[in-house]
């Protein structure tokens, strides 16, 4: 008996102890640390891009800051009551959007960067593809700069254990300017590919082949254009010798342009493009018949100006939220037509590169210069009669003003930016008639003008409320 | 490892060292009850030996091998007291009589994977709650069943809609991200009480996806059916629940379901029919025609027109106001002989909603049947198959205006939504709303069908391998399986009002279709053997346990669909949504129990070491001992029967949550290629259980011939190595990394008393009171400290976990300072204060049964005392900067509410964040049994009793709280944050009639 016991209660704990396997590896996603193709990375990239520049923190807010356009939604007044005339809470709903995403791309670079398939490719194919990509991480620090402006970056380290330290917005574009000089160096080294080594998105073939190392020098040129006008124009630390530097680019950019370009010329760039059919079920964030265009938006456009074609009279205006009402839309919102849900939004394209040439001639004085690329999209875009040279640097800021506002509706912040630059965002200018006043709440007695987002309260948090930027 | 086994093997074998010569003594006699009544399923065992046997149907009972000389023989039956009763030396026959235990003070309490005590010996306070008390009231299912009864669980519910969606939690919160629920064992088996969303969040737009954790979810320990339930005992924490590891933390909920006795077969027959009306409604303001008329312009810029003027209607009654049927038909058998046992029972049960188109149905199958094989080897199974329908309707957070309360809020009363358009014949469009959606059209047409097929089952066997006199060596094995699909659909059709306007998706016509797998399977194995000497009796176990759980579940959506078509592939806008995840799990596990001093003191030891999946390290073994002593006093005081007090501590872990080890590369698709980038949260590689070691101790004493009992427990918890999403700076590229670290405390005191105040043969008043209060403290945190669960609107409550505060801190702020840099606005400080914690201060339950003759009523009113709500609900009715009605002054009767609130929210008072103290009168029976004479006369003989009940459930509460449930909890389904009542399903009020009979 004691040897069947002994037995049996052996074979127990033997039953126990021996080999289960206990491995249970994910069946939901890949883990990190595994290598990947770099194909596969690289659409990781372009697709956390998309996301970061197609929300609404990047498309509609600064409109609504900048008094184009805003989501009326009675069952979420929080666009309206955390956006107009108050103080954005740096936390949750509208604060602390748009800065995660950019980084979250960022570090996607930087590991492919690093990446051990990376290091397989050819020398061409690697320089086509370090060009691209870090031409992409350049987009995506400008779209931080652009959104928070003085408040600052962060310049990303490949250490992701700590915070890296806070930096100015000069510091933060004079990093992201050599890092445009060094992708450009990788996308027209000698040997490199004459194509990138990987898939990209159909967008990037809709208005010119951007798959092509070439073309997609011409955008770095451009981006790296636009990084120079916003250093020139800098409050803190304006640089001199940028406007030069930014002509110079930009110029590059649009060599291959006709002075008076055609519609399609200036549409010319790289788009994100839209699939609402599963596995990708990503449309077109804008289709949503909550968002409509101010009334001073409307009223402003001028006559017989064709970008008119963005402002319908919608079939029924918006609720009344907080003493707002609006009756106007741009179509591409309007969920009545199909085709809204795939419309491709621009990346970057040529107009924006002549407008931001235009800003530099004009801060440098060669008026004579501006007017030509204002007028470059003023007639290309508006179909509307060329100024006559402008006489003086404040009648070409109100022209390049009114340029980005109806050319670049939804499109970006470029327009919010502009006016930020040229500081007119006043109190006088965010009280417009038909819109909600300056809050009496005295909790949001002070700043309700919101020239930048707030750093976000996690960020904060992080660095124990020490948000300086550094030089 | 394998050194433990070596070290358990020798104290396994130790005892077996010597064995004595059976005698062969035999002993017979009945048992029988106070009335000379017989008594079966009795056990009477020879005092000091092994020896022992079960009444029969007839009382009577046969006691071989009984050893020679006098000897003092133990008869213990749950409803009769526990007595002894003197053998000489030369008799061979006794008959003993056995006094009734009408508090059931009684009862056997579960302290290892297959070993149990007396409740007189327990050394914890661990709750019993028999069938008859979980079934007093026709239950929705068994979670509300134990609302008031079971001192120290908080049981909340998502919001009024049936079909369940309620959630316990015993002794306060352990943790933060980790499982928040206790564990239910139902026969042995593990089972699966995981909440599956159905993607209401894709009509709602509430969250973001296709479905969200704000979609009212169902637990799905609500599909078992309350009929087939025996007895439910809670092990309230690791001082209990070691032995389950590292789910033992939060407590476990041991169901036992009803067996077979040995007898004649009887069957038990129930019909219940009832109905439910609305609880609560909030008063409305009503209009005349003229201020109608103003207001309609002023607000609305709609000039009203008499046709269009409805008067005063209430949109809550047109919706909620249903009283549809409600019904349950129970037929169940049990009976025994020559070895078999069987119990099977079947069960068709629907609760109406109070809105069309929402209402809860179950049909359930159970076989329970055991088998003696020769003298040692018993076999049985248990098995339940059953189907659920849940339909639950729209409630909850909405952003597209389709929920009833948002429409109710928005809409005045001067719209009647029942006027149909005569060009159409559909229900007329809503002008005060954005959408336009009539609340009526959305209630009637949309669907949200919840069907759940699920098994339950067992196998078990139980080999008596070695008896002796004083010696018994049993191998006991359970193989249990928990497998159920869940299909979830909400359809939405595309010719409504809200389907058509846009605010759904851009393209009317919305379908979600899901499916969730879910297998559960454990293998337990133990050894247990009992050797009882002179002056003690040793039981010592060894076991394992094994567990495989896998879920799987993927949600398909489209959006865009033709008019009676839903099929999700034709829609314009389709999306899908996968998740898979399996989890397993092994345990060993050792116990030492030694009673002795007369049976006065016991003292247990046991150890439970148990490696998991979900582990960083998945072969290491963590071990989660427990430690307890119990002793009954030999002198007590005058009056005082028995007096025991009793000290126990033990640790439990709370598993890691699945795939919390690993970092990932998340997938995104573009263009027809996955792409991969890093996810946003960092895993943690070596993350460990967080751990809770609890200490309790208390008495627990019997007065007046076992008339009254009064149980104190105080308890002591404490929580380490918390799992922790700690939040990065997003500038890495990174929001959180798992981390392990930080700590927190639970202290609480749970007393029970229960009362027998008056017995006569006319009249008998039994009360039962419990009381539990508990108290959660944060002591150290690695990270700083953090907002839980959601937001609305940064003016509004939320909670927050920090030092020195419950981890369930209420927290209202009003605004931030305004600190600028560079002339911008940036972070600052809060102006925020804590209120308390969102737990209710301390909870009682009153329950009383009063019986005379045929007639007995029995009551429990449950009152929370504390704890906080924050009341969005009552932003949907009023009007100014939180309010979303559009009726200035808002849509309450109350106009000067409205004003107060809005203008204390807008002077930076948390105008919502409310008391949540309530008394319910949870439930009320009155029933009467027919005289036997007159049962016998009408049914021929068969039947043995017949009861009549009408009952009740939440009839009546009492509270302060301005919403229209006290214990609503929206977002329950979390550890902490669960203080929403966001436009819940309101409440009912449930009545019943039901005849029991007994064949």
């Amino acid at each position: 008996m004691t040897k069947t016991i002994a037995a049996l209660a052996g074979a127990l704990v033997l039953c126990g102890a021996c080999k289960d396997s206990l491995n249970a590896p994910s069946q939901d996603q890949i883990v990190a640390g595994t290598a990947q193709p770099v194909q596969n990375l690289v659409t990781g990239i372009v697709a956390q891009d998309r996301i970061q520049a197609t929300r609404f923190s990047y498309l509609l807010y600064p409109e609504t800051e900048a008094r184009n356009s805003v989501r009326v939604d009675p069952n979420e007044p929080r666009f309206i009551s955390e956006l107009i005339a108050v103080p954005i809470d740096p936390s949750d709903f509208i604060g602390g959007s748009g800065w995660n995403d950019g980084y979250t791309t960022i570090r996607a670079v930087n590991q492919l960067i690093v990446s051990p398939s990376l290091a397989t490719f050819s020398a061409g194919d690697k320089a086509a593809t370090l060009g691209f990509v870090q031409t992409i991480k350049a987009i995506d620090y400008i779209r931080e700069v652009q959104l928070r402006d003085s408040l600052g970056a962060v310049i990303q380290s490949q250490n992701a254990s700590k915070p890296d330290p806070f930096r100015t917005k000069g510091a933060v574009l004079a990093y992201v300017s050599a890092l445009l000089d060094s992708a450009y160096t990788s996308l027209t080294a000698s040997g490199v590919s004459a194509a990138v080594p990987f898939a990209l998105p159909s967008g990037y073939m809709l208005n010119n082949d951007y798959t092509q190392t070439a073309n997609l020098a011409l955008v770095n040129r451009g981006l790296k254009g636009e990084v120079e006008v916003y250093r020139a124009l800098d409050h803190q630390s304006p640089c001199a010798s940028c406007f030069a530097t930014a002509i110079t680019a930009l110029n590059a950019a649009l060599s291959g342009v006709s002075a008076t370009p055609s519609a399609s010329d200036l549409a010319a760039g790289p788009y994100y493009q839209f699939n609402p059919s599963a596995p990708e079920s990503f449309s077109n964030p804008l289709v949503d018949n909550h968002i409509f265009l101010t009334d001073n938006f409307v009223q402003s456009i001028m006559p017989g100006d064709a970008r008119s074609s963005k402002i319908e009279k919608s079939a029924s205006a918006s609720s009344q939220v907080s003493g707002l009402q609006l009756t106007y839309r741009d179509p591409v919102t309007d969920p009545g037509m199909l085709s809204n849900l795939t419309h491709p939004i621009p990346i970057v394209r040529n107009a924006l590169f002549f407008l931001l040439r235009a800003q530099a001639e004009a801060e440098s004085g060669d008026l004579a210069s501006a007017t030509a690329d204002v007028n470059a999209v003023h007639t290309g875009e508006g179909g509307l009669a060329p100024y006559a040279a402008f006489t003086s640097l404040a009648a070409a800021r109100q022209a390049i003003l009114y340029e980005y506002r109806y050319s670049f509706i939804y499109e970006g912040p470029y327009y919010l930016v502009t006016a930020r630059q040229y500081g007119i965002i006043t109190k006088a200018y965010v009280t417009q008639p038909g819109m909600p006043s300056v809050s009496s709440d005295p909790t949001h007695a002070t700043d309700p003008l919101q020239v930048a987002f707030p750093i976000p309260a996690n960020e904060v948090a992080a660095r124990s409320g020490n948000v300086t930027p550094v030089p | 490892m394998r050194k433990f086994g070596l070290l358990v093997l020798p104290l396994v074998l130790t005892v077996f060292a010597s064995t004595e010569a059976a005698a062969q003594r035999r002993v017979i006699g009945r048992v029988v009850g106070p009335s000379g009544e017989a008594v079966s399923n009795a056990s009477v065992n020879v005092q000091g030996t092994t020896i022992g046997a079960y009444t029969a149907d007839d009382g009577r009972y046969i006691l071989n091998n009984v050893p020679a000389g006098a000897q003092v023989l133990a008869v213990r039956r749950i409803g009769y007291r526990h007595t002894t009763q003197f053998l000489s030396a030369t008799s061979d026959a006794v008959d003993i009589r056995l006094d009734k235990d009408p508090l059931e003070l009684e009862t056997q309490v579960i302290t290892g994977q297959a070993t149990t005590v007396s409740s007189q010996n327990a050394a914890n306070a661990v709750a019993v709650v028999s069938g008859a008390e979980v079934n007093r009231v026709p239950q929705p299912n068994i979670e509300n069943a134990l609302q008031g009864k079971v001192p120290g669980a908080v049981i909340t519910q998502n919001g009024g809609a049936p079909g369940g969606g309620v959630q316990v939690q015993i002794r306060g919160s352990n943790t933060v991200n980790g499982a928040y629920q206790p564990l239910y064992v139902v026969d042995g088996v593990i089972v699966n009480n995981d909440a599956y969303s159905n993607g209401l969040n894709s009509i709602t737009g509430a969250g973001g996806g296709i479905t969200s954790v704000q979609d009212q979810q169902v637990n799905r320990i609500a599909d078992l059916n309350p009929e087939d339930i025996e007895s439910v005992e809670v092990l309230k924490g690791p001082s209990a629940g070691a032995i389950y590891g590292s789910r033992g933390a939060n407590g476990v909920i041991v169901i036992t379901t009803k067996q077979g006795h040995a007898g004649k077969p009887t069957l038990n027959f129930i019909q219940r029919l009832g109905t439910q009306t609305l609880g609560n409604t909030y008063k409305m303001r009503c209009f005349n025609y003229a201020d109608a008329k103003t207001e309609a312009l002023a607000d609305y810029g709609i000039t009203l027109t008499p046709a269009m003027y409805g008067g005063c209607v209430d949109e809550q009654q047109l919706i909620y106001g249903n009283h549809y049927l409600s019904y349950e038909t129970g037929l169940s058998m049990r009976g025994g002989a020559q070895g078999t046992t069987y119990f099977a029972s079947g069960t068709l049960k629907h609760d109406g909603g109070l809105a069309t188109n929402s209402g809860y149905s179950k049909q359930s199958l159970r076989l329970n049947v055991n088998q003696l094989l020769g003298s040692s080897l018993k076999l049985g199974a248990s098995s339940e198959i059953l189907h659920t329908l849940t339909e639950r309707g729209i409630s909850g957070n909405d952003n597209n205006n389709i929920a009833p309360y948002t429409l109710i809020g928005a809409t005045p009363t001067y719209f009647d939504p029942r006027k149909r358009d005569p060009a159409t014949g559909q229900y007329v469009s809503n002008p005060y709303i954005g959408g336009g959606a009539n609340v009526l059209q959305d209630e009637q047409a949309i669907q949200t069908p919840e069907d759940v097929f699920r098994l339950i089952g067992d196998v078990q066997g139980d080999w008596s391998m070695f008896t002796s006199e004083r010696q018994t060596l049993n191998l006991t094995a359970l193989g249990g399986i928990d497998a159920f699909n869940d299909h979830a659909r909400v359809y939405s059709p595309p010719y409504t009002y809200i389907e058509q306007s846009g605010n759904i998706s851009p393209y009317p016509g919305s379908i979600v279709d899901g499916n969730t797998d879910v297998v559960n399977a454990n293998l337990n194995a133990s050894l247990i053997h009992k050797f009882i000497a002179r002056l003690a009796t040793a039981t010592t176990s060894v076991g394992l346990r094994q567990e495989r759980a896998q879920n799987t579940q993927a949600v398909n959506l489209g959006q865009g669909l033709f008019p009676g078509i839903t099929n999700f592939s034709t829609a314009v806008q389709t999306g899908v949504q996968d998740a898979q995840n399996l989890t397993k799990t092994f345990s060993y596990y050792a116990q030492e129990e030694l009673l002795t001093a007369a049976d006065r003191l016991l003292l247990t030891a046991a150890v439970n070491a148990e490696r998991s999946s979900t582990n960083g390290d998945t072969a290491r073994f963590y071990a989660f001992p427990k430690f307890s002593l119990s002793y009954n006093l030999p002198f007590t005081p005058r009056g005082v029967d028995n007096f025991k007090v009793r000290i126990a501590t033990g640790k439990a872990g709370n598993r890691v949550p699945v795939n919390y080890k690993y970092t990932f590369l998340q997938q995104l698709t573009e263009n027809g290629i996955v792409g991969l980038r890093p996810s946003s949260q960092i895993g943690l590689a070596k993350v460990a259980p967080e751990v809770t070691t609890e200490t309790e101790g208390g008495f627990d004493a019997q007065f007046l011939k076992g008339r009254a009992q009064a149980e104190f427990t105080v308890y002591h918890k404490r929580t380490t190595g918390l799992v922790l999403a700690a939040a990065q700076a997003p500038s890495t590229g990174f929001t959180a990394a798992i981390i392990n670290g930080g700590s927190l405390v639970n202290n609480g005191t749970e007393i029970g008393l229960n009362l027998l105040p008056i017995e006569t043969k006319a009249f008998t008043w039994q009360s039962h009171t419990t009381y539990a209060r508990n108290r959660n403290l944060v002591t150290s945190l690695p990270v700083p400290a953090f907002y839980t669960g959601f937001g609305f609107g940064e003016r509004t409550e939320r909670t927050k976990v920090q030092v020195g505060y419950p981890a369930d801190g209420v927290y209202a702020y009003n605004g931030f300072d305004s600190v600028l840099v560079n002339g911008t606005k940036v972070a600052g400080s809060r102006h925020e204060s804590f209120y308390g914690s969102e737990a209710p201060d301390f909870t009682m339950g009153f329950g009383n049964d009063f019986t005379a003759g045929p007639f007995r009523l029995s009551s429990l009113i449950d009152w929370h005392k504390g704890g906080f709500l924050a009341n969005l609900s009552q932003t949907y009715l009023e009007n100014g900067v939180n309010g979303q009605s559009g009726i200035t002054g808002g849509s309450f009767a109350d106009t000067a509410m409205n004003n107060r609130d809005q203008a204390a929210y807008k002077a930076g008072q948390p105008a919502f964040l409310e008391h949540a103290s309530f008394a319910k009168l949870r439930e009320v029976t009155l029933s009467y049994s027919l005289n036997p004479n007159l049962a016998n006369t009408l049914f021929r003989g068969a039947a043995r009793d017949v009861r009549f009940e009408l009952s009740g459930r939440n009839l009546k509460t009492w509270t302060k709280y301005r919403g229209l449930d006290p214990e609503v909890s929206n977002f329950g389904n979390a550890a902490l944050s669960r203080l929403w009542d966001l436009a819940p399903y309101p409440p009912s009020r449930q009545f019943f009639f039901s005849l029991d009979a007994n064949f």
